[in-house]
């Protein structure tokens, strides 16, 4: 019995230990159960989530494509720009967003070979909606692969930018016409200015006549008569400056690295009478090569240098100083997409009458003058000119004045 | 080269009248009275340089805008037919703008002149063409052919 009695206990031990762990066990697969119900609930919510985002973004169409392009997902976004509802699509091909033109041309299909070789398409163009109207997406078409690299599918998102395309083209039309605008009254400047000369021509040419053929003028119509000449002298060199002017306007050359030294030469030979007649000292250093437009460079040069000789002090002989060197992009304070990092810096100095500061930036206005006509002659065009020609090198003119001391052109051109 | 005969006649094709009384007093006061025939528009002067019974001109004065033929059609006839193309033929135009001097100098024109804004700048420019032999007259070079 004692055995029998020890046996037992042996087995009530087992048994015992066997319970124990069983309830062990139990315990641990009804924790483990219980992780697991709570990862998949987590799993499921998740997923939810994920679908809801999905489904509930409006902005985008965002939509699930199998390998042969079959829609197998529909969200709001895909509702809103589309117009389908879900039953509606899901099941079909994506083909159907696109116009019967881009279908036949097989953009859908090109689309998707994209896709598979470089991972993704993009492409904007006019879709079509439900109910046949148009709308411009923007569309990225993603190849999906599963963990084996293989195709599963594609997932499209489009953006519908309808509004921002029609404000684009708007805006693209609007600049066509003012391009236009401006080419047409370039165009009017100067065919009117031109046309403009021979009457021009005539007046002066027949008052001229009358000078020498008439002589019994009175004072007071001779005097009348110089009136008319000196008025139609003013308003040759005002259709002059004018056709200039509508030259500088319309570039249709590039600027070309050009020797400028010997366009400078030639400007102050034109202008030699009058350096005489002012007893004027130019003093001027070699000009490295620069990028210009050789015609309209010398046009600068001869307005500016002249205008320096025209202000000269009637009583102090006419000092001219022109430089060149370089100037980088900070001393001319120019930010912006057409700033560059060096200029070559050209300035023009005199000793002459100045003008006030404040008119340190309106002095390029078309138009003006700071001087009466019988002053200092002149048609407000000149520097206008100028301010034009170095627009069109992409490059910057400013002035400062000092009243009775002069004034100083500063012209940075791009290196 | 025999001596240069005087300038008999003159075909001056212009359009504008006051220009043309110009031209004409121009001549009086130069003291010379060669025969102008004036035509009005460029076909009104190619229809005179056809007619074979009419002396040729000894010199022709051409404006390049003017109605129903212009200026430049005419040139390009007259250099391309064997009785009038070795005709001096003065390019008088009140426009210089570039494409009608290259293309009129590419159509061999003698001289392109800018019409002067004086009488006196006229008188000597007529003067200066027509006691110019251009019986010995080669093409100027380009940057000589247009005179201000």
């Amino acid at each position: 019995m004692r055995t029998d009695q020890a046996g037992q206990n042996l087995v009530e031990q087992a048994l015992k230990e066997s319970e124990a762990r069983y309830k062990r066990l139990l315990q641990s697969v009804n924790e483990r159960t219980e992780e697991l119900i709570l990862r998949n609930e987590e799993l499921r919510r998740s997923e939810e989530r994920y679908h809801r985002m999905i489904s509930q973004v409006q902005d985008y169409a965002i939509i699930l494509l199998s390998t042969s392009g079959v829609i197998e997902n529909w969200n709001k976004g895909a509702e809103k720009i589309n117009g389908y509802k879900a039953a509606e699509v899901v099941g079909k091909n994506f083909r159907i967003f696109y116009t019967p033109e881009d279908q036949e041309r097989h953009l859908p299909e090109q689309l998707f070979l994209e896709a598979i070789h470089n991972g993704k398409a993009e492409y904007e163009g006019w879709r079509v909606r439900k109910d046949g109207s148009k709308f411009w997406g923007n569309i990225v078409l993603t190849t999906l692969h599963d963990e084996r690299n293989n195709v599963i599918g594609y997932s499209k998102v489009t953006r519908d930018l309808t509004e921002r395309k029609v404000a684009q083209d708007v805006l693209t039309e609007k600049n066509r016409e003012l391009e236009k605008i401006n080419q047409e009254l370039s165009a009017f400047a100067y065919v009117s200015s031109h046309d403009l000369q021979e009457p021009l021509r005539k007046i002066q040419t027949f008052a001229t006549r009358i000078l020498e053929l008439e002589s019994k003028f009175s004072e007071k119509g001779r005097d009348y008569f110089n009136r008319i000449q000196i008025a139609a002298y003013r308003m040759q060199c005002l259709i002059e400056d004018l056709l200039i002017y509508s030259r500088a306007t319309s570039v249709d050359r590039n600027p070309t690295p050009t020797d400028v030294n010997h366009l400078l030469q030639d400007v102050i030979g034109e202008l030699s009478e009058t350096i005489l007649e002012k007893h004027a000292r130019l003093e001027y250093s070699r000009f490295p090569q620069l990028n210009v437009i050789p015609f309209q460079f010398r046009q600068l040069m001869l307005n500016l240098i002249s205008n320096a000789l025209k202000f000269a002090k009637k009583e102090l002989a006419s000092h001219i100083i022109i430089k060149a060197d370089t100037a980088s992009v900070d001393m001319i304070q120019r930010d912006g997409k057409n700033a560059r990092k060096s200029y070559h810096h050209i300035s023009i100095s005199d000793n002459g009458i100045g003008f006030e500061s404040t008119h340190n930036a309106r002095i390029f206005e078309i138009f003006q003058r700071l001087h009466g006509k019988n002053e200092y002659e002149g048609t407000g065009i000149g520097l206008a000119i100028c301010k034009k020609i170095v627009d069109n090198h992409d490059g910057i003119i400013t002035a400062e004045g000092k009243v009775n001391e002069g004034a100083i052109f500063h012209i940075y051109l791009p290196t | 080269m025999a001596p240069l005969p005087p300038v008999q006649h003159i075909a001056l094709a212009d359009d504008d009248e006051d220009d043309c009384v110009l031209f004409k007093d121009a001549l009086d006061e130069l003291l010379i009275s060669p025969q102008v025939s004036w035509a009005k528009n460029g076909d009104d002067l190619m229809q005179n340089l056809s007619k074979n019974n009419r002396p040729l001109p000894d010199i022709i004065f051409l404006d390049v805008n003017m109605p129903i033929k212009n200026g430049i059609e005419c040139l390009k006839e007259i250099r391309g037919d064997e009785r009038l193309k070795h005709l001096p033929v003065i390019i008088f135009s009140t426009s210089t703008q570039q494409w009608a001097v290259d293309r009129t100098y590419e159509l061999r024109a003698n001289l392109f002149i800018k019409k002067p804004d004086t009488f006196q700048k006229l008188k000597d420019i007529i003067q200066r063409i027509l006691s110019t032999d251009w019986r010995s007259f080669s093409q100027v070079a380009k940057e000589d052919f247009l005179v201000h």
